[in-house]
């Protein structure tokens, strides 16, 4: 696991108040770990103050779980 | 002061850009929210109101004290009655600029979509899935002037007990520092409970309470996380609606 993978774990689990090693990246975080929209929302406001990027609204709906926001983050940050 | 959102940074710019909370109100905006079907809309709405205050005679309590718009009225759930019941509560000149928030969920039935678009200005929210679109056209109505019904249950309770809030009704109070009208619904679950297809005769009654300063909510998300500000706003409308039952 590169530093960003384990960068964006370490912030959903500060969010959602789950620890890291408990987070499956491929569970999904609203159905499977209980985190309500707005609170995806704050994981998506956290990602956005921490690396910079601005993930555009229509992608937002789509991130489900920690590997998505991981394979969406690393994008952004490729694409600076 | 120190800003502190859950990574001791400030998060709420993320949460105004997304809501879309700085930008210019798009021309036509409120009339968009209106559908056609508005031309009907007189005539249905006073046959329609006539019939159910001979169901469901209604008492108005507070109605009288309502703050100037923009403002939110956020109620309890029980039957698919409570928005017209409040509807009916309301001062003609309030009832032109009030817009539903409604779960998106019902425009999958044609014939619900229809008297919902006949009988109010209405917002469909998906609240799952892209919570911000709804919050952010919720945002503009307020912004414009306008007034917002929500019921912040999310979802009809079944028990009559007032279910857990959802943050999204802290999260459009407490951005756009509209202050909240708590309102009390008793009875519209007696006379149309979940489920049930014909009314049944009851008194319904409407309780509105004094007006709730989100304000202070708004200031204190430079000290805290934007999403628990939210948490505790929606909350403490839940708890002003249970003291309207003592």
């Amino acid at each position: 696991m590169d530093n960003i993978e384990k960068e964006i774990k370490e912030i959903v689990s500060r969010v959602i108040k789950i620890p890291a090693d408990k987070i499956d990246p491929n569970a999904d975080l609203f159905k499977d770990l209980g985190v309500d929209s707005l609170l995806g929302v704050e994981i998506f406001a956290s990602l956005d103050k921490k690396f910079n990027i601005d993930i555009p609204e229509n992608r937002l709906e789509k991130i489900r779980t920690l590997n998505d926001m991981i394979a969406v983050a690393k994008e952004k940050l490729n694409a600076k | 002061m120190q800003s502190s959102g859950y990574l001791g940074e400030d998060t709420s710019g993320y949460w105004r850009k997304l809501l879309k909370a700085d930008d210019p109100i798009p021309e036509g905006f409120i009339r968009r929210t209106d559908s056609p079907l508005k031309i009907l809309r007189p005539r249905f709405n006073s046959f329609i109101e006539r019939v159910a205050r001979r169901i469901a005679p209604l008492s108005c309590i507070g109605s009288e004290d309502l703050p100037a718009p923009p403002f939110i009225l956020a109620s309890n759930h029980s039957s698919i009655l409570d928005f017209p019941a409040v509807l009916f509560c309301l001062p003609g000149n309030l009832r032109e600029k009030t817009v539903a928030i409604y779960k998106s969920a019902y425009d999958r039935n044609p014939f619900t979509k229809f008297f919902i678009k006949l009988f109010t200005k209405s917002l469909p929210v998906d609240m799952d899935k892209k919570p911000w679109e709804a919050l952010s056209a919720a945002e503009k109505v307020l912004r414009s002037g306008n007034c917002i019904y929500i019921a912040p249950e999310g979802t009809r309770s079944r028990t009559g007990e007032i279910l857990p809030f959802k943050p999204g009704v802290g999260a459009l109070a407490v951005e756009t520092r509209s202050p909240i009208v708590p309102v009390l619904i008793e009875g519209a679950d007696k006379v149309l409970p979940r489920g049930s297809l014909f009314p049944k005769k009851n008194r319904i009654k409407v309780l509105f309470g004094k007006s709730i300063d989100t304000r202070a909510f708004f200031e204190s998300k430079r000290s805290r996380p934007a999403y628990d500000v939210y948490k505790d706003a929606a909350e403490l409308i839940r708890e002003k609606i249970l003291e309207l039952k003592k």
